[in-house]
């Protein structure tokens, strides 16, 4: 057995009798009108919540002048009609079903423009940025100065310096969300123990993820927090280090 | 054995011509990451649709399709992880010290195995792991240092 335990052939061999013939391109046009479908089905919920939004800021508004308040809500298409309309959550979209055979793409013979990279690290089968979640950033810079939301943090000396956090429901929740958690230790992220308020007698393991802004930051936890119900450490901007 | 990079918009012509060279390498990858054949089939197949969708602005759908794999295999095998302790065998095909791999890597924790099997089977560079998982370089080093150590453990002789 050598320094890698003859991985490259046994991992070789292991996957050989796997073909893939279980994946399809019918298979996978399925995928794409079933994406598509969940993304419809998310726009209507995301029109009615704004609708219902608009509702209770009219609401708010007519309460606060109650002299100036008509018996019924005029809805959101026009809050000057006269006639008002009972509110109704949107279930309608311009989306088009799309086919389920619809053909791949066949005419891709230029290189597509720099400007249109896709990053190389996706994705999730719910992309947050599609789901109007702040999007993870993931150039992190040796030295460079990054707002990270703290997911969880548990002191190293528990566990004698070691502490599995996988499976952690915080760390599992945020995975479920299309997100990617950073699994590592504090002491990489300078200024996270003081903006955090931890005690910096140990250590400490975190499940945190980066974003691109302070605002970014705070959102995430905000809507996190808010649709989980599941607690986190908080936001802090620190200097990245452990990257190289 | 090196592997070949996955191929960049330049030299695959089409989508068709993608799915037609990665299906095997691509399903192969996930079921060594998830330990599942039928669930690398379908993680395989949701990325497929995912590169499929933004075909027109990837640069390197090669390389966004192999990142949708690995990250969709490692979700996929955190959210099955008890019930494919239960359920996965290795194929009756496959000789016994690579069901004996398998079974070892079934027991590393699943981001560890996703370093393993893109390290020693994808051939990557810890740089390149760190992209594809969107972890830093550190993370990698001692998942694997960590991975082969356990593995180094139960496979020993």
């Amino acid at each position: 057995m050598n320094d890698h335990l003859d991985l490259i052939d046994r991992l070789e061999e292991a996957a050989a009798p796997v073909t893939g013939t279980g994946v399809t391109r019918e298979g996978v046009a399925d995928r794409v009108a079933a994406r598509r479908r969940a993304r419809t089905r998310h726009n209507g919920v995301l029109a009615a919540a704004a609708a219902v939004l608009v509702a209770v800021v009219a609401v708010g508004v007519l309460a606060a002048r109650p002299d100036e308040a008509p018996t019924t809500y005029a809805g959101p298409g026009d809050p000057t009609d006269p006639n008002g309309s009972t509110l109704e959550p949107s279930t309608t979209t311009t989306t088009a079903e799309p086919s389920v055979t619809e053909p791949f793409p066949t005419s891709t013979t230029t290189e597509p423009s720099a400007s249109a990279t896709e990053p190389s690290t996706p994705p999730s089968t719910v992309d947050p940025a599609t789901e109007g979640w702040p999007p993870q950033h993931y150039d992190l810079v040796q030295g460079g100065r990054t707002w990270i939301a703290y997911l969880v943090a548990v002191p190293t000396a528990a566990n004698g310096g070691f502490v599995p956090l996988e499976d952690e429901p915080t760390n599992l929740a945020a995975e479920s969300l299309g997100y990617e958690p950073g699994l590592g230790e504090i002491a990489c992220d300078q200024g996270a123990v003081e903006a955090l308020g931890l005690d910096d007698s140990h250590g400490w393991m975190t499940v945190s993820i980066p974003f691109g802004s302070e605002d970014d930051a705070h959102r995430f936890v905000d809507r996190f927090v808010t649709e989980t119900g599941l607690p986190v450490v908080g936001v802090a901007e620190v200097t990245t280090y452990c990257l190289d | 054995m090196t592997r070949p990079e996955p191929p960049t918009a330049s030299d695959v012509r089409t989508f068709d011509d993608l799915f037609a060279e990665e299906r095997t390498p691509m399903t192969r990858l996930a079921y060594l990451v998830t330990g599942s054949e039928p669930i690398a089939e379908e993680v395989v197949q949701d990325a497929f649709a995912q590169v499929y969708e933004r075909w027109e602005r990837l640069d390197r759908p090669g390389a966004y399709l192999r990142s949708c794999v690995v990250n969709g295999a490692r979700r996929a095998g955190a959210r099955h992880r008890r019930e494919l302790r239960l359920v996965t065998a290795p194929p009756m095909s496959a000789g016994l010290e690579a069901r004996e791999l398998m079974d070892a890597l079934g027991r590393l924790r699943p981001a560890w195995r996703a370093v393993v099997v893109l390290r020693f089977h994808a051939d990557m560079t810890q740089d390149e792991i760190a992209e594809t998982l969107g972890v830093r370089a550190g993370t990698v080093k001692s998942s694997l240092h960590r991975a082969l150590a356990q593995l180094r453990e139960e496979l020993a002789p």
